[in-house]
Protein backbone atom coordinates (compact mmCIF):
# COMPACT_ATOMS: atom_id res chain seq x y z
CA UNK A 1 0.00 0.00 0.00
CA UNK A 2 1.38 2.93 -1.46
CA UNK A 3 1.40 6.29 1.10
CA UNK A 4 0.15 9.32 -0.93
CA UNK A 5 0.76 13.03 0.39
CA UNK A 6 -0.50 16.31 -0.89
CA UNK A 7 1.67 19.38 -2.02
CA UNK A 8 -0.44 22.55 -2.04
CA UNK A 9 0.70 25.15 -4.57
CA UNK A 10 1.86 28.34 -3.34
CA UNK A 11 0.83 32.13 -4.83
CA UNK A 12 3.09 32.66 -8.05
CA UNK A 13 1.62 29.61 -9.62
CA UNK A 14 -1.45 31.30 -10.83
CA UNK A 15 -2.36 31.32 -14.06
CA UNK A 16 -5.43 32.87 -16.28
CA UNK A 17 -7.57 30.08 -17.13
CA UNK A 18 -6.64 28.03 -14.46
CA UNK A 19 -8.64 24.97 -13.44
CA UNK A 20 -11.30 25.89 -16.19
CA UNK A 21 -11.75 22.59 -17.53
CA UNK A 22 -12.14 21.33 -14.28
CA UNK A 23 -14.93 23.58 -13.56
CA UNK A 24 -16.87 22.51 -16.55
CA UNK A 25 -16.11 19.22 -16.42
CA UNK A 26 -16.35 18.36 -12.25
CA UNK A 27 -19.58 18.82 -10.54
CA UNK A 28 -17.93 18.72 -6.98
CA UNK A 29 -15.01 21.07 -7.87
CA UNK A 30 -17.66 23.30 -9.31
CA UNK A 31 -19.25 23.27 -6.29
CA UNK A 32 -16.16 23.86 -4.16
CA UNK A 33 -15.35 27.29 -6.36
CA UNK A 34 -19.10 28.42 -6.19
CA UNK A 35 -19.34 28.07 -2.66
CA UNK A 36 -15.75 29.57 -2.06
CA UNK A 37 -17.29 32.59 -4.15
CA UNK A 38 -20.36 33.00 -2.02
CA UNK A 39 -18.04 32.63 1.18
CA UNK A 40 -15.82 35.27 -0.04
CA UNK A 41 -18.18 37.73 -1.59
CA UNK A 42 -16.02 37.05 -4.84
CA UNK A 43 -16.56 36.27 -8.49
CA UNK A 44 -13.78 33.61 -8.70
CA UNK A 45 -14.37 32.06 -11.52
CA UNK A 46 -13.93 35.82 -13.20
CA UNK A 47 -11.11 36.11 -11.35
CA UNK A 48 -9.31 32.99 -12.34
CA UNK A 49 -9.88 33.88 -16.14
CA UNK A 50 -8.82 37.83 -15.94
CA UNK A 51 -4.57 37.87 -15.93
CA UNK A 52 -5.18 41.55 -14.59
CA UNK A 53 -7.34 40.76 -11.12
CA UNK A 54 -5.14 37.13 -11.00
CA UNK A 55 -1.85 39.65 -10.78
CA UNK A 56 -3.22 41.10 -7.36
CA UNK A 57 -2.41 39.27 -4.43
CA UNK A 58 -5.83 39.86 -2.71
CA UNK A 59 -7.79 38.23 -5.48
CA UNK A 60 -4.87 35.37 -6.69
CA UNK A 61 -4.90 33.89 -2.51
CA UNK A 62 -8.53 32.71 -2.02
CA UNK A 63 -8.31 31.51 -5.82
CA UNK A 64 -5.49 29.39 -5.55
CA UNK A 65 -6.45 28.21 -2.74
CA UNK A 66 -9.98 27.61 -3.73
CA UNK A 67 -8.87 26.16 -6.63
CA UNK A 68 -6.23 23.53 -4.75
CA UNK A 69 -9.23 22.56 -2.15
CA UNK A 70 -11.14 21.60 -5.22
CA UNK A 71 -9.08 19.16 -6.21
CA UNK A 72 -8.49 17.72 -3.21
CA UNK A 73 -11.82 17.39 -3.27
CA UNK A 74 -11.87 15.40 -6.42
CA UNK A 75 -9.05 12.98 -4.74
CA UNK A 76 -11.68 12.27 -1.73
CA UNK A 77 -14.19 11.83 -4.02
CA UNK A 78 -11.99 8.94 -5.99
CA UNK A 79 -11.27 7.59 -2.34
CA UNK A 80 -7.46 8.47 -2.96
CA UNK A 81 -6.18 7.91 0.69
CA UNK A 82 -3.86 10.46 2.37
CA UNK A 83 -1.69 10.36 4.63
CA UNK A 84 -0.17 13.55 4.96
CA UNK A 85 0.33 17.14 3.72
CA UNK A 86 2.50 20.15 3.25
CA UNK A 87 1.85 23.41 1.47
CA UNK A 88 4.34 26.42 0.29
CA UNK A 89 2.93 29.61 2.34
CA UNK A 90 -0.51 30.40 1.25
CA UNK A 91 -0.76 26.41 0.34
CA UNK A 92 -0.50 25.38 4.16
CA UNK A 93 -4.56 27.45 3.97
CA UNK A 94 -5.84 24.67 1.36
CA UNK A 95 -4.41 21.94 3.13
CA UNK A 96 -5.87 23.48 5.98
CA UNK A 97 -9.14 23.78 4.77
CA UNK A 98 -8.83 20.68 2.79
CA UNK A 99 -7.96 18.37 6.17
CA UNK A 100 -10.93 19.99 7.63
CA UNK A 101 -8.96 21.81 10.20
CA UNK A 102 -10.58 24.69 8.97
CA UNK A 103 -14.56 24.91 7.37
CA UNK A 104 -14.55 26.53 3.63
CA UNK A 105 -17.07 29.41 5.08
CA UNK A 106 -14.40 29.77 8.00
CA UNK A 107 -11.04 29.19 6.10
CA UNK A 108 -12.10 30.87 2.54
CA UNK A 109 -12.73 34.59 4.24
CA UNK A 110 -9.49 33.77 6.45
CA UNK A 111 -7.74 33.28 3.36
CA UNK A 112 -9.18 36.55 1.40
CA UNK A 113 -8.65 38.90 4.55
CA UNK A 114 -4.64 37.32 4.68
CA UNK A 115 -4.84 38.57 0.49
CA UNK A 116 -6.58 41.98 1.53
CA UNK A 117 -3.84 42.80 4.31
CA UNK A 118 -0.90 41.34 2.56
CA UNK A 119 -1.64 43.57 -0.66
CA UNK A 120 -2.38 46.86 1.45
CA UNK A 121 1.22 45.61 3.45
CA UNK A 122 2.92 45.79 0.06
CA UNK A 123 1.38 49.31 -1.15
CA UNK A 124 2.10 50.96 3.00
CA UNK A 125 6.09 49.31 2.04
CA UNK A 126 7.93 47.80 -0.78
CA UNK A 127 10.03 45.39 -0.85
CA UNK A 128 11.72 42.75 -3.23
CA UNK A 129 12.59 39.32 -3.40
CA UNK A 130 15.76 36.86 -5.33
CA UNK A 131 16.02 33.54 -6.13
CA UNK A 132 19.64 32.11 -5.78
CA UNK A 133 20.42 28.77 -7.71
CA UNK A 134 22.74 26.46 -5.73
CA UNK A 135 23.89 29.15 -3.05
CA UNK A 136 26.32 28.74 0.06
CA UNK A 137 23.51 28.98 2.69
CA UNK A 138 26.14 30.37 5.17
CA UNK A 139 27.81 32.57 2.93
CA UNK A 140 24.11 34.25 2.47
CA UNK A 141 23.43 34.09 5.96
CA UNK A 142 26.80 36.16 6.44
CA UNK A 143 25.91 38.62 3.33
CA UNK A 144 22.02 39.19 4.86
CA UNK A 145 23.94 40.01 8.43
CA UNK A 146 26.21 42.87 6.92
CA UNK A 147 23.55 43.83 4.95
CA UNK A 148 21.31 44.37 8.48
CA UNK A 149 24.33 45.87 10.36
CA UNK A 150 24.15 48.79 7.75
CA UNK A 151 20.64 49.31 8.77
CA UNK A 152 18.77 47.80 5.68
CA UNK A 153 16.50 44.87 6.08
CA UNK A 154 17.49 41.23 4.25
CA UNK A 155 16.94 37.85 4.99
CA UNK A 156 16.42 34.26 3.65
CA UNK A 157 12.82 33.90 3.14
CA UNK A 158 11.75 30.34 1.65
CA UNK A 159 14.48 27.61 1.64
CA UNK A 160 13.06 25.60 -1.00
CA UNK A 161 14.76 22.64 -2.05
CA UNK A 162 18.93 21.99 -1.90
CA UNK A 163 19.16 23.59 -4.74
CA UNK A 164 17.03 27.04 -4.71
CA UNK A 165 17.00 29.41 -1.50
CA UNK A 166 14.86 32.53 -1.92
CA UNK A 167 16.08 36.27 -0.03
CA UNK A 168 14.12 38.87 0.43
CA UNK A 169 14.45 42.26 2.27
CA UNK A 170 13.38 46.32 1.24
CA UNK A 171 14.81 47.42 -2.39
CA UNK A 172 17.88 49.00 -0.75
CA UNK A 173 18.70 45.67 1.22
CA UNK A 174 18.39 43.88 -1.70
CA UNK A 175 20.42 46.07 -4.07
CA UNK A 176 23.01 45.96 -0.96
CA UNK A 177 22.59 41.97 -0.99
CA UNK A 178 23.12 41.02 -4.58
CA UNK A 179 26.37 43.25 -5.28
CA UNK A 180 27.72 41.87 -2.07
CA UNK A 181 27.00 38.45 -3.57
CA UNK A 182 28.40 39.12 -6.78
CA UNK A 183 31.53 40.34 -5.56
CA UNK A 184 31.59 37.08 -3.17
CA UNK A 185 30.16 34.37 -5.43
CA UNK A 186 30.20 35.52 -8.70
CA UNK A 187 28.65 31.87 -10.04
CA UNK A 188 25.89 32.06 -7.79
CA UNK A 189 22.64 32.73 -10.12
CA UNK A 190 20.41 35.47 -8.79
CA UNK A 191 16.99 36.26 -9.97
CA UNK A 192 14.49 39.14 -9.27
CA UNK A 193 11.17 37.64 -8.78
CA UNK A 194 8.60 39.52 -10.08
CA UNK A 195 6.66 40.19 -6.46
CA UNK A 196 6.21 43.74 -4.97
CA UNK A 197 6.85 42.61 -1.24
CA UNK A 198 9.22 40.78 0.89
CA UNK A 199 7.13 38.12 1.95
CA UNK A 200 8.18 35.88 4.76
CA UNK A 201 10.70 38.12 6.00
CA UNK A 202 10.18 40.93 9.15
CA UNK A 203 9.02 43.52 6.36
CA UNK A 204 5.70 41.60 7.63
CA UNK A 205 5.58 41.64 11.43
CA UNK A 206 2.78 44.15 12.04
CA UNK A 207 0.88 42.91 9.16
CA UNK A 208 0.77 39.07 11.00
CA UNK A 209 0.00 40.74 14.14
CA UNK A 210 -2.92 42.51 12.28
CA UNK A 211 -4.01 39.05 10.93
CA UNK A 212 -4.19 37.38 14.07
CA UNK A 213 -7.39 37.99 15.74
CA UNK A 214 -8.91 36.74 12.04
CA UNK A 215 -6.99 33.69 12.69
CA UNK A 216 -8.39 33.72 16.43
CA UNK A 217 -12.24 34.29 15.32
CA UNK A 218 -12.41 31.17 12.68
CA UNK A 219 -13.05 28.02 14.16
CA UNK A 220 -10.35 25.15 13.97
CA UNK A 221 -10.70 21.56 14.25
CA UNK A 222 -8.55 18.58 14.68
CA UNK A 223 -7.61 17.85 11.17
CA UNK A 224 -8.09 15.05 9.21
CA UNK A 225 -4.52 14.00 8.22
CA UNK A 226 -1.24 15.96 9.47
CA UNK A 227 -0.24 19.00 8.00
CA UNK A 228 3.64 19.84 8.12
CA UNK A 229 4.26 23.46 9.13
CA UNK A 230 6.81 25.69 6.58
CA UNK A 231 7.59 27.40 9.98
CA UNK A 232 8.20 25.09 12.65
CA UNK A 233 9.09 21.88 10.39
CA UNK A 234 6.69 19.54 12.19
CA UNK A 235 3.01 18.96 11.97
CA UNK A 236 0.47 21.91 12.84
CA UNK A 237 -0.73 21.24 16.11
CA UNK A 238 -4.21 22.50 17.10
CA UNK A 239 -3.42 24.09 20.59
CA UNK A 240 -0.55 26.19 18.96
CA UNK A 241 -2.51 26.79 15.38
CA UNK A 242 -2.81 30.69 15.36
CA UNK A 243 0.49 31.36 16.60
CA UNK A 244 2.52 29.23 14.01
CA UNK A 245 0.19 30.88 11.43
CA UNK A 246 1.14 34.79 12.62
CA UNK A 247 4.60 33.75 12.61
CA UNK A 248 4.62 32.14 9.58
CA UNK A 249 3.47 35.08 7.77
CA UNK A 250 6.69 37.07 8.89
CA UNK A 251 9.55 33.78 9.04
CA UNK A 252 11.23 32.01 6.57
CA UNK A 253 9.22 29.14 4.79
CA UNK A 254 11.54 25.55 5.00
CA UNK A 255 9.13 24.01 2.33
CA UNK A 256 12.48 21.56 1.93
CA UNK A 257 12.34 20.11 5.36
CA UNK A 258 8.89 19.67 5.21
CA UNK A 259 9.53 17.47 1.85
CA UNK A 260 12.40 15.66 4.19
CA UNK A 261 9.80 15.42 7.46
CA UNK A 262 7.17 13.64 4.45
CA UNK A 263 9.71 11.10 3.09
CA UNK A 264 10.67 10.27 6.25
CA UNK A 265 6.99 9.44 7.40
CA UNK A 266 7.05 7.03 4.53
CA UNK A 267 5.18 8.64 1.75
CA UNK A 268 6.19 7.04 -1.52
CA UNK A 269 4.00 9.41 -3.44
CA UNK A 270 3.43 12.83 -3.61
CA UNK A 271 0.55 14.82 -5.59
CA UNK A 272 0.88 18.80 -5.89
CA UNK A 273 -2.55 20.03 -6.27
CA UNK A 274 -3.20 23.54 -7.59
CA UNK A 275 -2.15 26.03 -10.39
CA UNK A 276 1.23 25.05 -10.78
CA UNK A 277 4.19 21.93 -10.58
CA UNK A 278 6.88 23.80 -8.80
CA UNK A 279 6.51 21.82 -5.37
CA UNK A 280 7.18 18.78 -7.33
CA UNK A 281 10.22 20.41 -8.80
CA UNK A 282 11.65 21.25 -5.35
CA UNK A 283 10.10 17.64 -4.69
CA UNK A 284 12.45 16.11 -7.18
CA UNK A 285 15.40 18.52 -6.11
CA UNK A 286 15.06 17.39 -2.21
CA UNK A 287 13.34 14.09 -2.47
CA UNK A 288 14.28 12.44 -6.03
CA UNK A 289 13.20 8.89 -4.72
CA UNK A 290 9.67 9.88 -4.15
CA UNK A 291 7.35 9.49 -7.26
CA UNK A 292 5.65 12.54 -7.92
CA UNK A 293 2.67 14.01 -9.84
CA UNK A 294 0.79 17.34 -10.42
CA UNK A 295 -2.91 18.03 -10.90
CA UNK A 296 -4.15 21.49 -12.24
CA UNK A 297 -6.77 20.36 -14.93
CA UNK A 298 -8.70 17.52 -16.25
CA UNK A 299 -6.08 15.14 -18.45
CA UNK A 300 -3.67 15.99 -15.33
CA UNK A 301 -6.90 14.45 -13.52
CA UNK A 302 -7.30 11.28 -15.48
CA UNK A 303 -4.07 10.28 -15.70
CA UNK A 304 -3.32 10.42 -12.14
CA UNK A 305 -6.07 8.66 -10.82
CA UNK A 306 -5.36 6.32 -13.47
CA UNK A 307 -1.80 5.63 -12.37
CA UNK A 308 -3.12 5.44 -8.51
CA UNK A 309 -5.59 2.37 -9.59
CA UNK A 310 -2.57 0.60 -11.81
CA UNK A 311 -0.60 0.80 -8.21
CA UNK A 312 -3.52 -0.57 -5.78
CA UNK B 1 32.43 19.31 -28.81
CA UNK B 2 30.17 18.94 -31.70
CA UNK B 3 26.63 20.00 -32.47
CA UNK B 4 25.06 17.56 -32.22
CA UNK B 5 26.45 16.40 -28.47
CA UNK B 6 25.96 19.74 -26.94
CA UNK B 7 22.30 19.35 -28.69
CA UNK B 8 22.56 15.49 -26.05
CA UNK B 9 23.32 16.98 -23.49
CA UNK B 10 21.25 20.01 -23.36
CA UNK B 11 18.16 17.72 -24.32
CA UNK B 12 18.72 15.39 -20.87
CA UNK B 13 19.30 18.66 -18.97
CA UNK B 14 16.35 20.14 -19.76
CA UNK B 15 14.33 16.85 -19.65
CA UNK B 16 15.60 16.21 -16.36
CA UNK B 17 15.57 19.74 -15.30
CA UNK B 18 11.81 20.18 -16.01
CA UNK B 19 10.44 16.49 -15.31
CA UNK B 20 9.83 15.93 -19.06
CA UNK B 21 9.96 13.43 -21.28
CA UNK B 22 13.35 13.38 -23.18
CA UNK B 23 11.39 13.09 -26.85
CA UNK B 24 9.14 15.91 -26.07
CA UNK B 25 12.96 17.82 -25.91
CA UNK B 26 13.38 18.82 -29.91
CA UNK B 27 15.54 21.56 -31.46
CA UNK B 28 12.74 24.02 -32.39
CA UNK B 29 10.50 23.07 -28.80
CA UNK B 30 9.95 26.21 -27.12
CA UNK B 31 11.08 25.97 -24.01
CA UNK B 32 9.07 28.29 -21.95
CA UNK B 33 5.84 27.49 -23.75
CA UNK B 34 5.67 23.83 -25.09
CA UNK B 35 7.73 22.75 -21.74
CA UNK B 36 6.05 25.22 -19.02
CA UNK B 37 9.27 26.54 -17.67
CA UNK B 38 9.42 29.82 -16.15
CA UNK B 39 12.15 32.23 -15.92
CA UNK B 40 13.61 30.23 -12.65
CA UNK B 41 13.36 26.71 -14.62
CA UNK B 42 15.60 28.21 -17.56
CA UNK B 43 18.04 29.14 -14.66
CA UNK B 44 18.40 26.14 -13.41
CA UNK B 45 18.82 24.66 -16.69
CA UNK B 46 21.84 26.73 -17.31
CA UNK B 47 23.16 26.49 -13.55
CA UNK B 48 23.28 22.53 -14.46
CA UNK B 49 24.69 23.28 -18.39
CA UNK B 50 27.52 25.55 -16.48
CA UNK B 51 28.41 22.59 -13.95
CA UNK B 52 28.15 19.57 -16.84
CA UNK B 53 29.89 21.69 -19.62
CA UNK B 54 32.29 24.10 -17.01
CA UNK B 55 31.31 26.84 -19.07
CA UNK B 56 29.72 30.19 -17.57
CA UNK B 57 26.38 31.28 -19.09
CA UNK B 58 24.56 34.70 -19.27
CA UNK B 59 21.84 33.53 -21.57
CA UNK B 60 19.53 36.99 -21.86
CA UNK B 61 16.10 36.56 -23.40
CA UNK B 62 16.49 35.89 -26.51
CA UNK B 63 16.72 32.12 -25.88
CA UNK B 64 13.72 30.45 -26.52
CA UNK B 65 13.93 27.36 -27.69
CA UNK B 66 16.28 24.18 -27.50
CA UNK B 67 18.35 25.08 -30.40
CA UNK B 68 18.77 28.50 -29.57
CA UNK B 69 20.41 26.95 -26.16
CA UNK B 70 22.81 24.90 -28.25
CA UNK B 71 23.82 27.91 -30.81
CA UNK B 72 24.37 29.75 -27.56
CA UNK B 73 26.47 27.15 -25.81
CA UNK B 74 28.32 26.49 -28.93
CA UNK B 75 29.27 30.44 -29.52
CA UNK B 76 30.15 30.48 -25.72
CA UNK B 77 32.58 27.28 -25.96
CA UNK B 78 34.08 28.68 -29.24
CA UNK B 79 34.95 31.64 -27.49
CA UNK B 80 36.54 30.42 -24.37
Amino acid sequence: MQKIGLLFSGQGSEVAGMGLDLYQNQPTYRAVIDQASQVTGLDLPAIMQTPELLAQTQYAQPAIVAMSVGIAQLLAENNVPITAAAGLSLGEYSALIANQTFSMAGGLPLVATRGRLMQQAIEHQAGQMVALIDPNVAQVQQICAAVQAQGEWVAIANVNSPKQIVVGGTPNGIQQFTTELNRLAPTTKCLSLKVSGAFHTQLFAETAQAFKPFIEQTSQNQGLYPVISNTTQQPFELATLTETLVQQMAHATHFSANLQFLAQQGIDVLIEVGPGKTLSKFARQTIPTVERFNIGNQKQLTSVLAALKEVH
Amino acid sequence: MTQAEILNKVQAVIAEQLDVEIEKVTPPTNIREELDADSLDIFEVMNQLEDDLEVKLDPDESIVTVQNVVDYIEQTLAAK
